[in-house]
């Protein structure tokens, strides 16, 4: 299973380019880890990118949060309007590269 | 211990049971000790070597109990002779189990009744001490030539037994009970009356049952009293199935109780290792104003608990002094053993195992064998947890609810547990030995309050499907749970503030787990009117009364309410005296394919808790869940794994800060306790439900 999912995150974006800020996929990261930039030092349009392309390759699942519904729909336009509930969805996409990139380790 | 039975020495059949004159009766002028347990309501002679074939008695001793209650020891050289007499009339005569004993040390005479010395009036003819051998029979139960009195003893007894010696006051108290040392060179003879009149000690002076005795089966009874208004008693009966009855047993037995004695405890239980009630038993207690318990009960000072309307566990808290007397009926076929006992004003190990050690020995009955004995194990472990109980109730000047002391007089641990728990309290580490008793304890019952909260708002995911695992997986936990005893539900429409506030008021101690809507300053419920619209707030910062939270240990699965921010709900509850918060610093995500699977790590906190764990063994177990089953869905969904992980996070207890209470705090009693610990209550409060 742990492989199965590796290898369907191989192509998803897991950062930008230190120098070029491109986006870098997992593959990638792991085959030059020096050239992934840190998500800290990624400005917040780099991170937004990086988590809606994830959404948008799949990586996502509808959710509820303190009472609203959220579907990706709702989650990219909350993302986009920088609300308070768009910025926890960016933080709950980060800690998935988080994890991905800790498990791939 | 054997099974007792008793002779029957019924009047009209002029029974007697005799033994045959052996040397080892010739007492001379020497010391000796008389000693029986008898049952009666009209008396007669108890035990008798008299000849006694004129108007005046010959050599010998004899001891009887007169039809007025008063009780006569006699010993006669034939020529002159010394008595003593009680000054009054006694109880001997109420029907119920004593234990007579009748000792010459020296020149004096002594009686002495159920462990206390009687007043007596000791004339002599002569010069004591009087040579007492003669050459006669050893008869029980009857007299050799009828004088004044009755010819036989009208009544039951047993145990039986003679020595050549003055025995102690601490030996008084096992032999009567038929705790013999049968090895001891100085017992010149002991008749257990077991359905036998074989002598069991070293003599084997086998007695013969003249007339038509009988044997009835009767409930086993001991008691003693100790220092410091220290007084215990036990009534146990454990059949034969070889010999089917359907006879009732019944038993009456008091205690008195002195003025100042901080506690009374009372448990019947079915059997030694697992205290259900004896179905079919009738149970009295009677205080001694006349009041009778016979309702559950749960106060700041009496918790009872009842069966079918029988007292089945109490404890009083400053019992009214006086006589309390425990009447017991039951089937002959009825497994049982009831303790009562008070517990002693200061000193109360050092009391307690004073008091009964001479019952059960050094060795305790551990050393020795029979449902009896296991009996006792319960017995003196329920002591064990009285004493506990009771050292936590008068420590520090902290008054706890007398459920408590209920909860460990109704504890069944074995003697080695006890032994431990006794021995922490000699180290005074009270934590420690409480933990031990309800620990060890095979069962627990409480009557302290768990109260459940789910908003369940139909339009909404969250509360509606929190409330959906809640009832499939928390509440059936809560109802088997042995750590609470009353649960009160408020779901849906009920969670209303009013209702609320009733339910925290109901009770100065507790476990509150509630589902609803947060935020940094209060908690919601059902709707403020109708089915549509704002929630209504049941708890806000600022607007509760501290008593509803104060003592009580708190879970809320709901968004911010263990916000950072001092003053946030969670925070502000624990500064108004609750004893810990569980909750949330941020929203908690549900992962709308998985919300089993966060509930499930939330409700592993109030499994924990309703399971004894302290509140931080109850987030190290929930924490450990949560980082179970991340581990198990992050291959399966990123996105749910790092929503539970981020529910995790946000996951405060006050093992993430202090100001979310106590980490030892912790429901093993069926209560919250704790260092903020109170015992308020609002007697205007509505009682919670039982279950």
């Amino acid at each position: 299973m742990r492989a199965e999912m590796l290898s369907q995150q191989q192509s998803l974006p897991v950062g930008v380019d230190r120098t070029s800020r491109e986006p870098i996929s997992l593959e990638q990261a792991l085959a030059a880890p020096e050239r992934l930039a840190p998500i800290a030092e990624m400005t917040l349009a780099e991170r937004s990118a990086m988590v809606r392309a994830r959404w948008a390759a799949g990586e996502w699942t509808d959710l509820d949060v303190c009472g609203e519904s959220v579907d990706a729909d709702r989650a990219v336009r909350e993302l986009e309007a920088r609300t308070p509930l768009g910025m926890l969805l960016l933080e709950l996409g980060e800690g998935a590269v988080e994890m991905v990139l800790e498990d791939a380790r | 211990m054997s099974l007792m039975y008793s002779a029957l020495l019924p009047r009209n059949g002029n029974p007697w049971i005799q033994a045959p004159s052996i040397p080892a009766y010739d007492f001379g002028t020497g010391d000796f000790t008389l000693v029986a347990m008898v049952a009666t309501t009209q008396g007669g002679p108890v035990l008798y070597r008299m000849a006694n074939d004129s108007a005046e008695p010959n050599a010998g001793f004899m001891l009887l109990v007169t039809s007025t209650g008063i009780i006569t020891f006699v010993t006669s050289d034939g020529t002159g002779g010394q008595g003593a007499t009680t000054v009054n009339a006694t109880n001997v005569l109420d029907g119920g189990c004593h234990t007579l004993a009748a000792i010459r040390r020296g020149t004096s005479l002594q009686l002495v009744l159920d462990g206390t010395p009687l007043e007596c009036q000791v004339a002599s003819d002569g010069t004591p001490p009087f040579d007492v051998t003669v050459d006669l029979p050893l008869i029980i139960g009857g007299q050799h030539v009828q004088w004044g009195e009755a010819g036989t003893f009208d009544g039951t007894l047993m145990n039986v037994g003679v020595w050549n010696r003055a025995l102690e006051p601490d030996e008084l108290t096992a032999v009567g009970f038929g705790r013999i040392d049968t090895a001891d060179p100085s017992l010149c003879g002991a008749w257990t009356l077991d359905q036998t009149d074989e002598d069991s000690s070293t003599y084997g002076n086998t007695a013969m049952l003249n007339g038509s005795a009988t044997y009835t089966p009767c409930i086993a009874c001991e008691w003693t009293t100790g220092a410091n208004g220290y007084a215990y008693c036990t009534m146990t009966n454990a059949p034969v199935p070889a010999r089917p009855s359907g006879a009732r047993l019944v038993e009456v037995r008091t205690i008195d109780v002195e003025p100042g004695t901080p506690g009374l405890a009372m448990a019947i239980m079915a059997t030694p290792v697992l205290p259900a009630f004896p179905v079919g038993t009738i149970v009295r207690v009677i205080d001694p104003v006349g009041n009778r318990y016979d309702r559950d009960v749960n106060q700041e000072n009496l918790f009872v608990a009842t069966h079918d309307g029988q007292p089945w566990a109490m404890m009083v808290v400053d019992p009214q002094p006086g006589t309390w007397t425990v009447e017991i009926d039951a089937s002959e076929q009825t497994w049982f053993s009831l303790q009562l006992q008070t517990i002693p004003s200061q000193d109360i190990v050092e009391t307690i195992d004073g008091a009964l050690a001479p019952l059960y020995g050094p060795g305790g009955p551990a050393e020795a064998e029979g449902w009896l004995d296991l009996f006792a194990h319960a017995a003196v472990a329920a002591l064990a947890g009285a004493a506990v109980v009771s050292l936590v109730l008068f420590s520090g000047g902290t008054l706890a609810p007398a459920v408590v002391a209920g909860l460990a007089a109704f504890t069944s641990i074995s003697l080695a547990e006890s032994a431990l728990a006794l021995e922490q309290l000699d180290h005074h580490d009270l934590d420690a030995a409480y933990d031990d008793v309800a620990g060890g304890a095979g069962f627990l019952i409480a009557a302290d309050p768990v109260v459940l909260i789910d908003a369940n708002v139909p339009v909404d995911v969250a509360t509606r499907e929190g409330y959906r695992r809640r009832k499939e997986v928390l509440y059936p936990t809560v109802t088997m749970s042995p750590f609470n005893r009353r649960r009160t539900d408020l779901v849906g429409r009920e969670v209303t503030r009013k209702n609320v506030q009733s339910a925290l008021l109901s009770s100065s101690t507790g476990y509150i787990s509630a589902c609803g809507h947060g935020l940094p300053k209060y908690l919601t419920g059902w709707y403020v009117t109708g089915t549509d619209g704002p929630l209504q707030e049941i708890l806000t910062v600022g607007k509760y009364d501290p008593r509803e939270v104060r003592g009580k240990i708190i879970h809320f699965l709901a968004c911010w309410c263990g916000s950072k921010e001092p003053s946030s709900l969670g925070r502000d509850m624990v500064a108004n005296g609750a004893l810990a918060f569980f909750g949330y610093k941020n929203p908690f995500i549900l992962a709308k394919d998985f919300a089993d699977v966060f509930f499930d790590c939330d409700i592993a906190i109030d499994k924990a808790l309703l399971a004894g764990r302290s509140c931080q063994e109850a987030y190290d177990e929930a924490y450990a869940k949560y980082s179970e089953e991340i581990e198990t869905l992050f291959p399966i969904n990123r996105p749910a794994a790092v929503s539970l992980r981020k529910n995790r996070d946000s996951l405060v207890a006050p093992t993430t800060n202090e100001a979310y209470g106590n980490p030892s705090a912790h429901l093993v009693r069926g209560i919250a306790t704790g260092p903020q610990r109170t015992a308020t209550r609002r007697d205007d409060a509505p009682e919670a439900l039982p279950l």
